[in-house]
């Protein structure tokens, strides 16, 4: 819908912001939202409505006073009065607004239109059908719903998955792919390429002198050093794997698919991962089964999770830390990022956290350079924009 | 079957055109010469390229959109000799953190713009740790240490380090007079370290708390200086006539992670700072998105031609007069490596010397866990900034204060202030996750955290000092890895030095604490921490993110059996090859950045490949 606001400057700005999206129905509005403003006294709105040749003027005195604003809604084919109460507090940096919205519209449909269908519908392109389900549960496990804000759920966050998936995370694209591939927590002496690597402690022989380091002295010597994640299939087997791993896992110790699990359940199945609980091939420290034969394996096994891999282990080749570590990442990140990807709907993570994204200090007409918000000896907290608004140019 | 395309011959080549060959480009099209550079990636345009799309958190922290794709190579890292050496296989975390700057400019796309120079400790840190705490101190302290002095002192190399702030558009302190020789902006043990000239541009505006930390530190008797920086405070034409913006102070700017592209130029780069003028100069020709791969030399081991590949995997051919080796890191070895240039550096019988010295020069992360405190009443918005606009102590770094007993040698600046400017995902992974980054609890903690406490600014301190070189430490050519072309990767043996740990662990004591406890509570600071018992023993560090902010390796040195340039970053065995970057830095005490001191040794190679022009042969 589109919208034409003047002044820019009005501290219940934002309320007007969200009288189109309010509309259909009674909806209480930024209850608790706390964002920079600068102050005014009046102003004035004016919104166009999609499918009507009406408008709706707002008038509001603000801010210090408790007003009512009576919004008289003259599109056809509606008899609606919209009512929005603000109180707004006088200060000059900070306001509370509380907006109640209600409306009587009786014909709805003119303001739901084909693009607020599109804006909130949204379909999954690669998790199957098991996984879509298995992976909001953990998301949800993992960033909740609570009395103190959004969850994954409310972002998203499995679709911001699901479409990375689907794109060059997913493929890999991005990543260095070159073999031998040796997992990375072996500990056990092997030979590649006709080298052998013993591991264990080193003596080195400087000049004339032998020198035994003393590094990582008991334990846990790791023979192929380096880093993680060296694995020969691609982010989209990796994570195949890794959420059959979790079902198979799930089964096993608690008696049920991840999403049936009690809370403390699902809580506790997720920090097995990290402690690496769940059965893989490289859990005795050896190549055997590793890498290219262990992803084959899993790959077999994961049209009936439950069950586990044939004759294999819970997680294949994947060591069950390192497909948490990326589980935990990615689903933080669809509560996060910016909402382009799929995740983060509505900036309801950025709101949570007070990022204000991609509204610089004037995006909403709220006045600011961003060098005075970086000296400002309070912190100013703007309601964020995303990139797609930055570019659009508006609100 | 691959073209081959032979170039017109020029010169100057340029092997990679970052920080440093933006120099040799600027000035030695200036001094006439014709000048060729050849680059892997493209000449980004702030305006059009990065004012829309740089407030990406997940393109740009995360997919690394505008840095080199680890699909097309990597490099391989591992502790010891015993160990396989296996590649990092992504640009980033939460796996590992291995991005390599892409296209003109290079790295500097993607840093902070943290800047500092060198002590003259910082260049003698052999020599004065031998005359102050005993000639064999350092070979107790440090096991099979290879430290050495710079070639040139402090002294000498100041004239360098102004000509390349002048021309980069250093920000920070001004105070000084000018030419007065007392000029300040780095100084060790509270002593001002005199600079010929002030940094061109002032500190960035200060945050609050920012000034709360200069008024605290000053009042204990500190003397607090302008975070230096190389992002431009104001606009500026610098000596090469190049107009620079000033920031803006917009935040998307620095990161856990890593940092995010500038929009307006105003971070440092060579691609908004000197390069620029070679391209007007019309004496300077840009071969992008081609990667530079071979040297060939004649019989008299002066290099006569590079080999190049462009997008389309033709072979140009680049000959020249005098080769430039500004490839960053591992990737600068490397072009020697397999060039057969140089002596490749074997640490079993300690010969040879490209390869030799490397150090990470930079404090792992799990070791700072220094005193710490909240101070109330002080909101930070640490979303807007650009990591300027703090106050930084030089009083704990260096040789300022003595180290008998203590184990270790140097130490580190403190700094606070400087407002980082980034995005949420910093908060919650940027660290990496663990099995406590789940439910309710920690997600009301990442609130908190992300505003920074909200009302109670968080400062720290840490534990820095510089990871020493010795034998062991190296890099090579991995037997197992290759990159797109076919040719082997970097490799790393590396395993962290006592030094750091030690120094970490002495300022979390109660002994070393005792001056940022007092600090503080000058502050006004609740709920401090000491810091101290959590110190990370040595040797555990993880592994997954070294090489990028290195110091050596590849480095000048009086002696041709130690070092692969000489001090006018010629090499030794091959007079018409010069080079200049960090891992030509010999040692360093300033943390993190070696860049200012890759683009002062750059001015010196500016300098050396001019009279080479003039009068070919081994300079002295």
């Amino acid at each position: 819908m589109t919208e034409t606001e003047k002044p820019t400057s009005d501290p219940s700005r934002r309320t007007f912001l969200k009288i189109g999206a309010a509309a259909v129905g009674g909806l209480v509005v930024g209850a608790a939202a706390v964002y920079a403003a600068k102050p005014s006294t009046t102003a004035t709105s004016t919104t166009t409505l999609p499918g009507s040749t009406g408008t709706t003027t707002v008038t509001s005195t603000a801010p210090g006073s408790t007003g009512t604003t009576t919004v008289t809604s003259t599109a056809p084919g509606s008899t609606g009065t919209t009512t929005v109460t603000s109180t707004l507090p006088a200060s000059t940096v900070t306001s509370t607004s509380t907006s109640t919205v209600t409306s009587t519209v009786t014909n709805t449909s003119q303001f739901l239109t084909a693009q607020e269908n599109l804006d909130t519908l949204t379909a999954f392109l690669s998790l199957s059908s098991t996984e879509q389900v298995e992976l909001t549960a953990i998301a949800s496990a993992i960033i909740p719903t609570d009395s103190t804000g959004p969850g994954a759920t409310t972002a998203g966050a499995v679709y911001f998955i699901d479409r990375q998936l689907k794109s060059v995370y997913g493929t890999s694209g991005l990543v260095y792919r070159s073999g031998p591939f040796v997992p990375a927590n072996s500990t056990a002496a092997f030979t590649v390429d006709g080298i052998s690597y013993p591991g264990g402690s080193v003596t080195y022989n400087a000049g004339a002198t032998p020198y035994v380091v003393k590094y990582n002295p008991t334990g846990n010597v790791r023979v192929g050093a380096g880093t993680r994640y060296q694995y020969a299939f691609d982010m989209k087997q990796f994570w195949t794997i890794g959420l059959a791993g979790i079902q198979a896992y799930s089964n096993a110790a608690y008696g049920g698919n991840f999403e049936t699990l009690s809370a403390a359940n699902q809580t506790a199945a997720l920090t097995d991962l990290w402690n690496n609980k769940p059965t893989y091939d490289g859990a005795a420290g050896t190549l055997t089964g590793g890498a290219a034969g262990g992803y084959q394996e899993v790959i077999e096994g994961v049209n009936s999770p439950a069950a586990g891999v044939p004759g294999g282990s819970q997680f294949g080749a994947v060591l069950p830390s390192d497909f948490a570590y990326e589980l935990f990442f990615m689903v933080w990140n669809g509560f996060w990022v910016d909402p382009v990807y799929g995740g983060n709907k509505g900036m309801v993570g950025w709101s949570y956290v007070g990022f204000h994204g991609v509204n610089l200090g004037n995006f909403y007409g709220e006045g600011y350079t961003s060098k005075q918000l970086m000296v400002a000896t309070t912190p100013i907290t703007l309601k964020p924009a995303s990139l797609g608004q930055y570019q659009q140019g508006s609100p | 079957m691959s073209t081959v395309i032979t170039e017109p011959a020029a010169d100057v080549v340029l092997m990679g055109v970052g920080v440093v060959s933006g120099t040799i480009a600027a000035e030695l099209t200036a001094a006439g010469y014709k000048v060729a550079g050849i680059t892997r990636g493209p000449y980004w345009n702030f305006t059009t390229d990065f004012s829309t799309t740089k407030y990406d958190e997940w393109g740009i922290q995360w997919e690394r959109k505008f840095d080199v794709p680890a699909s097309w190579g990597s490099q391989s890292i591992r502790n010891n000799p015993n160990q396989m050496a296996l590649p990092s296989r992504r640009a980033t975390f939460p796996i590992q953190y291995h991005s390599f700057g892409l296209g003109v400019g290079g790295a500097a796309h993607h840093y902070g713009g943290a800047m500092g120079r060198n002590s003259p400790w910082g260049f003698a840190m052999q020599s004065t740790t031998a005359t102050r705490y005993g000639a064999t101190h350092l070979a107790t302290i440090n096991p099979f240490d290879d430290t050495e002095d710079w070639p040139m002192t402090y002294t000498e190399y100041d004239p360098y380090y102004t000509a390349w702030e002048q021309n980069f558009g250093l920000s920070g302190d001004t105070a000084g007079s000018a030419g007065s020789g007392a000029a300040v902006g780095s100084n060790m043990g509270g002593t001002p370290i005199p600079m010929s000239k002030n940094y061109p541009l002032p500190g960035h505006p200060a945050t609050p708390l920012g000034t709360a930390w200069q008024a605290a530190t000053e009042a204990l008797g500190y003397n607090p200086f302008p975070t230096t920086s190389s992002l431009a405070s104001e606009p500026y034409v610098n000596p090469y006539g190049v107009q620079i913006n000033g920031c803006v102070y917009e935040g998307w700017c620095t990161g856990g992670g890593c940092n995010f592209v500038c929009e307006t130029g105003a971070k440092g780069n060579s691609a908004f700072r000197s390069v620029p003028a070679a391209v007007k100069s019309g004496k300077f020709t840009l071969s992008l998105n081609s990667e530079v791969t071979r040297m060939d030399t004649n019989s008299a081991g002066l290099v006569t031609q590079v080999r190049y590949y462009d997008a389309a995997g033709n072979i140009h051919i680049q000959p020249g007069t005098v080769f430039f080796n500004g490839l960053h890191g591992g990737n600068q070895v490397r072009a020697m490596l397999l060039s057969g240039v140089g002596v490749p550096y074997n640490s079993t019988t300690v010969t040879g010397t490209v390869g030799r010295g490397y150090t990470n020069g930079y404090l792992p992360f799990t070791g700072t866990s220094g005193p710490s405190g909240k101070i109330p009443g002080l909101g930070l918005n640490s979303i807007a900034g650009n990591g300027g606009g703090g106050y930084t102590l030089y009083e704990y770094m260096d040789d300022g204060f003595d180290h008998t007993g203590l184990g270790f040698i140097g130490g580190s600046e403190q700094s606070a202030g400087g407002y980082s400017g980034s995005g949420p995902t910093n908060v919650s992974t940027a660290g990496g996750a663990s099995s406590g980054s789940q439910g309710s609890k920690y997600k009301q903690t990442l609130q908190n955290r992300y505003t920074t406490g909200g009302t109670a600014a968080n400062v720290g301190f840490g534990g820095m000092a510089p990871d020493l070189p010795n034998t062991m430490n190296m890099w090579d050519l991995d037997p197992h890895y290759s990159d797109i072309w076919g040719d082997p990767i970097p490799r790393i043996t590396h395993e962290w030095t006592p030094n750091p740990y030690l120094a970490a662990t002495y300022f979390a004591s109660s002994v070393g604490n005792v001056g940022f406890l007092a600090i503080l509570n000058k502050l006004g600071a609740q709920s401090i921490s000491s810091g101290g018992t959590t110190i990370v023993p040595p040797y555990t560090a993880h592994n997954d993110w070294w090489g990028h902010h290195i110091r050596g390796g590849n480095r000048v040195g009086s002696s041709s059996t130690s070092s692969t340039f000489n001090k006018w970053q010629q090499a030794w065995t091959t007079p018409n090859l010069f080079a200049a970057g960090e891992c030509n830095n010999t040692t360093g005490d300033t943390v993190p950045s070696g860049t200012h001191q890759a683009g002062m040794q750059s001015e010196v190679a500016s300098e050396g490949i001019q009279m080479y022009l003039k009068s070919p042969g081994l300079l002295s």
